[in-house]
């Protein structure tokens, strides 16, 4: 008898094993998430006086899909943080109709900053936003949900204006100089750049001072005199 | 109990082993010991392909070897090369290592040894040796003068009747084809030596040529090419209307010098490097103007500190005077003034009368500048030829003295010619010339040994006493073909390379010149008829070596 019921059990799971089970297709939520985010906020400060000119400057962020791919492009929210943003309204443009492109896994936002009003040139803000969960996207990885743009209208030194590029090339920083800088050579950021490159860069600033005679703050020194490049 | 008495009688045993003692009746050898010379002492620096000869010489200790069977093995980079006695080998390898000589004695295995280092080379590196460029066939030519002398049978250097070993230089034609395999290109300009602090090295060749590649930079050990100049411009291109006429290559500030007068620099990051940094499309500027100036050349061996530069201006804005390019990088006093252009000083003291101010040449027009070495890096002389509005020829002298690490410049002390007096090295006087100045090619010796200025017109040598100049110009030499370049560029300012428009080379002695007369004291070496380097733009002393 118990011969028998060995067997019968041997002969159930054969027949088990033969038995073919549907695959699911992975269907499960999109989720969206910054990333290079090592703090768990991904942060872009920059100054408007850095960009002569301009009256409204895009901060750019990656943002990236955990899940399949979109077979079609498919839109995405994100909403401002109150209690993290010092911005006002009319500091930044809130993006609209964002969407995440279909067989990516990766795309870009920009979020665009104003910087007329008069209080940035002496008041630094900051506008946070989150990723907002819709139809089609929830936030994902709780510590890549947000973004911030910190951003100002402030006179400031470059951080790359240092060591031998100003001791060498520029010398010593001032708003003006950097102002005039800009739009002589079209450059608004020397990092990582060769001494060579920096040198040519900063003799063609040579060139511009001379031609329109610029002056330093005090209008009688001319502002290539604090040129050290040769 | 039994195991107890045995133990007790090895022990015992062992004891009276140790108290015993060796009488000894050995049958001892003296040993025939070798002690290995290299006859002729082997030269660290040989030249790849050349045939190396040692002839061993063995010292025995017994005196005698009639009874020694030696067996020989010579190994280079750990390879078998010879195991006869006498080495004859051809060095095929750039690698350095030990040239090493193993004499084994077969009977009792006894291994003596003698070793020397060899630091393979080419034979571009040779001592005081020539580079000519030209043009032949429509192709630029760059050829090497190799220092030979003449030998007889048994290898000894025979002297002629001055008592000096007679020179038979080989001239190699187109080294660049021999080396490269490549054409170098064609319309040739000219060549400039640059260095680093590099050691061993000898230096880098930049060919200047408008035509085929461009102008090149070649290892001055292999002649290979490095890189293309237009590589070393920012963007890997040349500026507009780029068309070199000159070159100085300080140790960091290098200097190209355009038809129009326009000076492009390149600052080098690190000067133990040969490539570093990049020249700018911006040329060098001063008092806010682009500079438009001739460069002279400092004819120095390495290190390069300043440059100075006649500054001719533009056509709306003319100028005549003296500027001077530094090159300082001083890090324990903090000045970095490298490609910095500035105006020479006003003496202390005033021009002296008739001394036309380098601060401004008024009229005179400038026929040559050349440059002497007086001391430091930092110091240089220069003598001075000017044709003024009168039509009168002046002489003109002047050294210039730069702080040791910074920028100030001065006129030293010393006693100008004809003088007993110190005073600010600034000197002129008036001289007449049997030949039309304004045509000639100058080439002042750059040597404290010899201090001679040769002038060439035409066929005929000319020179000048540096220290009595108002002794006036005389003639020297004349040659089979026109002039058209000269260089006397050797330490001791002891010879000159001419290139003549017959498409030869002359080498010719100026030693002492004030004090030879003869052609055949004046004359060192000269290619033959078989000899034809086409039209000869630039010869010059290889320099090679580093900072």
């Amino acid at each position: 008898m118990r011969k028998y019921i060995i067997y019968i059990c041997l002969i159930i799971a054969g027949m088990c094993a033969c038995n073919t089970e549907e695959v699911d297709v992975y269907s499960s939520p999109r989720y969206l998430f910054f990333q290079d985010s090592l703090k768990g906020l991904d942060s872009v400060k920059f100054s408007f006086s850095h960009y002569p000119g301009e009256t409204s400057h895009d901060a750019s962020f990656y943002i990236a899909l955990t899940g399949l791919p979109a077979e079609e492009d498919l839109e995405y929210e994100l909403q401002v943080v109150d209690s993290l943003t010092t911005a006002l309204a009319e500091d930044y443009e809130m993006p609209q109709g964002l969407l995440f492109p279909a067989g990516e896994t990766l795309s870009t936002l920009k979020i665009r900053c104003n910087g007329t009003r008069e209080a940035l040139k002496t008041q630094q803000v900051h506008v946070t936003f989150k990723i907002a969960a819709n139809k089609n996207f929830s936030p994902g990885l709780s510590g890549k949900q947000m973004i911030r743009v910190i951003f100002n209208n402030i006179e400031s030194k470059p951080l790359w204006w240092d060591g031998d590029l100003e001791k060498l090339i520029l010398g010593a920083y001032s708003p003006n100089k950097f102002r005039h800088f800009i739009i002589a050579t079209g450059r608004n950021d020397l990092t990582g750049i060769s001494l060579s490159e920096a040198r040519e860069l900063t003799m063609q600033f040579k060139v511009y001072l001379i031609e329109n005679n610029i002056m330093e703050d005090d209008g009688k020194t001319p502002m290539v005199n604090g040129i050290p490049v040769y | 109990m039994k195991n107890k008495y045995t133990l007790f009688l090895f022990l015992a045993l062992s004891v009276f082993m140790g108290c015993y003692d060796d009488k000894g009746n050995y049958d001892y050898e003296k040993l025939n010991d070798i002690e290995i010379e290299f006859i002729p002492e082997v030269d660290a620096y040989q030249i790849i392909g050349d045939e190396i000869k040692v002839h061993p010489k063995f010292k025995y200790a017994l005196n005698d070897s009639s009874d020694l069977k030696l067996k020989y093995e010579w190994t280079y980079a750990n390879k078998v090369i010879s195991q006869e006695r006498e080495l004859v080998w051809v060095l095929d390898t750039h690698v350095q290592h030990k040239l090493v000589l193993r004499v084994t004695n077969v009977e009792n295995n006894l291994t003596y040894i003698q070793s020397a280092t060899i630091i393979p080379t080419t034979v571009y590196t040779s001592y005081d040796s020539y580079l000519v460029l030209s043009e032949k066939n429509g192709q630029s030519i760059l050829s090497y003068i190799l220092r030979r002398y003449k030998e007889d049978e048994d290898g000894e250097y025979i002297q002629d009747e001055f008592g000096r070993e007679i020179l038979e230089c080989e001239v190699i034609e187109d080294i660049y084809y021999k080396e490269n395999k490549e054409a170098l290109g064609s319309h040739p300009l000219f060549l400039q030596e640059h260095v680093a602090k590099v050691f061993p090295s000898d230096g880098h060749v930049i060919v200047f040529q408008e035509g085929g590649q461009g102008s090149v930079d070649l290892d001055g050990t292999t002649m290979l090419k490095d890189i293309l100049l237009a590589d070393a411009f920012i963007g890997g291109a040349y500026p507009k209307d780029f068309h070199p006429v000159n070159a100085e290559m300080m140790d960091y500030t290098h200097l190209i010098e355009n038809y129009d007068g326009k000076i492009y620099s390149k600052l080098k990051d690190s000067y133990k490097l040969f490539q570093s940094g990049y020249y700018i499309h911006t040329p060098l500027f001063f008092e806010n103007k682009e500079v438009r100036a001739s460069i002279i050349n400092t004819q120095k061996i390495q290190s390069k500190q300043l440059t100075l530069l006649l500054s001719r201006g533009t056509s709306e804005n003319p100028e005549n005077r003296l500027l001077l390019v530094h090159d300082i990088r001083d890090q324990f006093s903090d000045v970095n003034s490298s490609g910095k252009v500035v105006a020479l000083p006003e003496p202390k003291d005033g021009w002296p009368e008739n001394f036309k101010p380098l601060t401004d040449l008024g009229d005179s027009k400038v026929l040559h500048i050349g440059y002497v070495a007086i001391g430091w890096e930092t110091d240089a002389g220069y003598t001075m030829f000017l044709k003024n509005s009168d039509g009168t020829y002046q002489y003109q002298y002047f050294e210039i003295k730069r702080e040791y690490s910074g920028e100030g410049l001065s006129y030293p002390q010393g006693k100008v010619p004809g003088s007993d007096k110190n005073s600010e090295m600034l000197f002129s006087c008036p001289i007449t010339s049997p030949i039309p100045l304004e045509e000639c090619k100058f080439c002042t010796l750059a040597s404290k040994q010899n201090k001679y200025i040769f002038l060439a017109h035409g066929k005929e040598i000319y020179f000048m006493d540096r220290d009595v100049p108002q002794n006036g110009i005389r003639h020297y030499y004349t040659c089979k073909g026109n002039v058209v370049d000269m260089n006397g560029r050797t330490y001791q300012g002891d010879e000159m390379i001419i290139g003549l428009d017959n498409g030869g080379v002359l080498l010719l002695n100026t030693k002492e010149a004030k004090q030879i007369s003869s052609d055949a004291e004046k004359f060192l070496w000269e290619s033959g008829p078989e000899v034809d380097l086409g039209k000869i733009v630039d010869v010059t002393l290889k320099v090679g070596g580093n900072i």
